[in-house]
């Protein structure tokens, strides 16, 4: 596991494949507080003559915004770099080439899986600290707890993606065909939060997570964060589970080249 | 004991049937040619061995240990695989990647580096094993792979097309290794250059359209399947008188005709060939006939290929040699 692992970071690494998800945060990290702080100026050098009246930034606003754009950009950027992670190396050989060694396909998998996770929890940790960080310097002092649980609620979906996708990668013949499906669920989850949002099922899903960053930074302390935590991360860590079983049986049963 | 064992081995691809019902067996500590013509299922059976592709049925078995399909083979540790285009994860140079197969077979990241540099001086990489794998041409990547190959020191060396893209002096080398390993590690390897099989080898399997159709030692396989013939090569003047002379020998069956050199093929009578080189040309020179080349004809692996596989009787053209 080990050597996988270490050849796997390699591989990302020198592909530019993790760098770019860490810039990609880091630059919206330090984008998105400076633009709630000064949004206001922004819009009066643009429209003069105008009195534009903004009610003042609250310090949270800014890691909001962060994680915003954190499941608008960067989860494209994480099915982006996940779905060639075994389907790309299914058809070059490379998958070949290690399972003809003595490793098991379980090793395999589960070697890329946990680098792609610790990348896109190392990103997102960095990229909230930062963002945490420069709000509290830009607009005032931000709630930590509030904040980690933003986060928390961040990377739970974002785990959810990156579980599809990966899946994915492991059943599907192409990255292509893996990228489509990772998106695909993305859009469906937000469809399905939409389609279900006055029922039952609604705080259970994962559609809720993407939205917690607002929920807690922004709304006040009514809001229930255990709630609205753990019940639609639950539904995501098992789905995500499931799927990547799915995905490796079905993994173990391909011919390979 | 047998490193390898097939066993009515079957596989259909669709309406397309791959392999029929083979059966071969490569004895430990023989290197054994695998040769076929194209689409004759040579690759097909390799993937079956090696557990990534999944046969209808038969049985197979590779170090004693049955392979199935969807089950882990404990018997990779003991053996080494290289594809016909060898493929690396990219970002990594020549080094790294037998630092990396050593991690896998279980060496200590120092012993793999150690034995990965004195590889890369054995296959002439040292310089580009130092470069990204991705810069390397065909042949340095056939070459890389035989020496992640050759790293673990395996029991069993299943190659595909070895030595395709390597440059005749390589190809020299590569057999040069393959042959030192007779006696204490078993290789399979697949070859259309059948001068090399017959050169390396001391075993061979030969299949056609998923069939086998001939298996065994090299020497006994010619010896079996050899044709009786001598080449007589007579002064120009003398060619005419000379072919009457021949054709009234009891032991000729008739003559085959001339070769490129315009020497006389005579095929001799099952059974007489001792006699028919002891004896023929003792007739022609006591009939005062010169005599300016002559012997036996050998059948070597390319004529015996081709005659199984094509039907055609390769000894009629100049590729047969002379003895």
């Amino acid at each position: 596991m080990r050597v996988l692992v270490i050849k796997e970071i390699r591989q990302s690494w020198r592909s530019f494949r993790f760098p770019a998800l860490f810039l990609i945060l880091l630059m919206l990290a330090i984008m998105d507080p400076l633009s709630v702080r000064y949004m206001g100026e922004i819009i009066a050098r643009f429209a003069r003559g105008v009195t534009v009246v903004m009610p003042p930034p609250s310090p949270g606003q800014g890691v909001a915004q962060f994680l915003g754009d954190v499941v608008e950009i960067g989860l494209l950027v994480i099915i982006a770099i996940t779905m060639g992670s075994v389907a790309g190396e299914k058809v070059s050989g490379v998958t070949t080439f290690i399972v003809t060694k003595p490793v098991s396909r379980k090793t395999y998998v589960l070697s890329k899986f946990l680098v792609l996770l610790g990348t896109v929890t190392a990103s997102l940790a960095g990229g909230t600290v930062v963002a945490t960080f420069y709000s509290r310097s830009l607009i005032g002092p931000v709630d930590w707890a509030r904040t980690f649980a933003a986060a928390v609620s961040t990377w739970l979906y974002a785990f959810f993606i990156l579980s599809t996708t990966f899946a994915a990668s492991m059943a599907m013949p192409s990255p292509l065909a893996a990228g489509g499906t990772g998106l695909a669920v993305h859009i469906a989850t937000a469809l399905a939060g939409a389609v279900l949002g006055k029922s039952a099922l609604s705080p259970y899903l994962p559609s809720v997570l993407p939205g917690n960053a607002n929920a807690f930074l922004l709304m006040g302390s009514d809001v229930d964060v255990v709630a609205r935590l753990v019940k639609p991360g639950m539904t995501s860590v098992v789905l995500s589970l499931l799927l990547l079983a799915l995905g490796y049986r079905a993994f173990k049963r391909q011919s390979l080249p | 004991m047998d490193a390898i064992y097939v066993d009515n081995l079957t596989k259909s691809f669709g309406q397309l049937k791959a392999l029929s019902a083979l059966s071969f067996r490569v004895k430990a500590g023989t290197v054994c040619g695998f040769i076929g013509p194209n689409g004759a299922g040579k690759t097909t059976t390799i993937r079956i061995l090696l557990g990534l592709l999944p046969k209808d049925a038969g049985t197979v078995r590779i170090l004693g240990e049955e392979v199935n399909f969807g089950r882990e083979l404990e018997a990779r540790k003991r053996l080494a695989y290289l594809p016909q285009d060898p493929v690396f994860p990219d970002r990594h140079t020549g080094l790294e990647i037998l630092e990396l197969v050593g991690g896998l077979y279980g060496m200590s990241p120092a012993a793999a580096r150690e034995r990965g540099k004195a590889l890369l001086r054995e296959f002439h990489l040292e310089k580009a094993g130092k470069q990204s794998v991705g810069t390397y041409s065909r042949g340095m990547k056939q070459r890389l792979g035989l020496a992640a190959c050759f790293l673990p020191e395996p029991e069993l060396l299943i190659l595909d097309e070895p030595v395709s893209a390597l440059d005749p002096e390589g190809r020299v080398e590569v057999f040069d290794i393959l042959k030192q390993l007779k006696g204490k590690a078993t290789v399979l390897f697949s070859s259309h250059i059948l001068d090399d099989v017959e050169r390396v080898s001391n075993a061979l399997v030969m299949i056609r359209e998923g069939r086998k159709v001939i298996e065994g030692s090299i020497e006994n396989i010619l010896n079996r399947y050899a044709v009786d013939r001598l080449r007589v090569k007579l002064r120009p003047d003398d060619k005419v008188r000379g072919k009457e002379v021949i054709r009234k020998l009891p032991w000729v069956e008739s003559l085959w005709g001339e070769d490129e050199t315009g020497a006389v093929l005579v095929d001799v009578r099952p059974g007489m060939i001792e006699q028919a080189v002891d004896e023929t040309i003792a007739k022609l020179v006591g009939e005062g006939l010169r005599v300016t080349e002559y012997g036996r004809v050998k059948t070597d692996l390319e004529s015996l290929f081709l005659r199984l596989n094509t039907g055609v009787d390769q000894e009629q053209r100049p590729t047969g040699r002379a003895r």
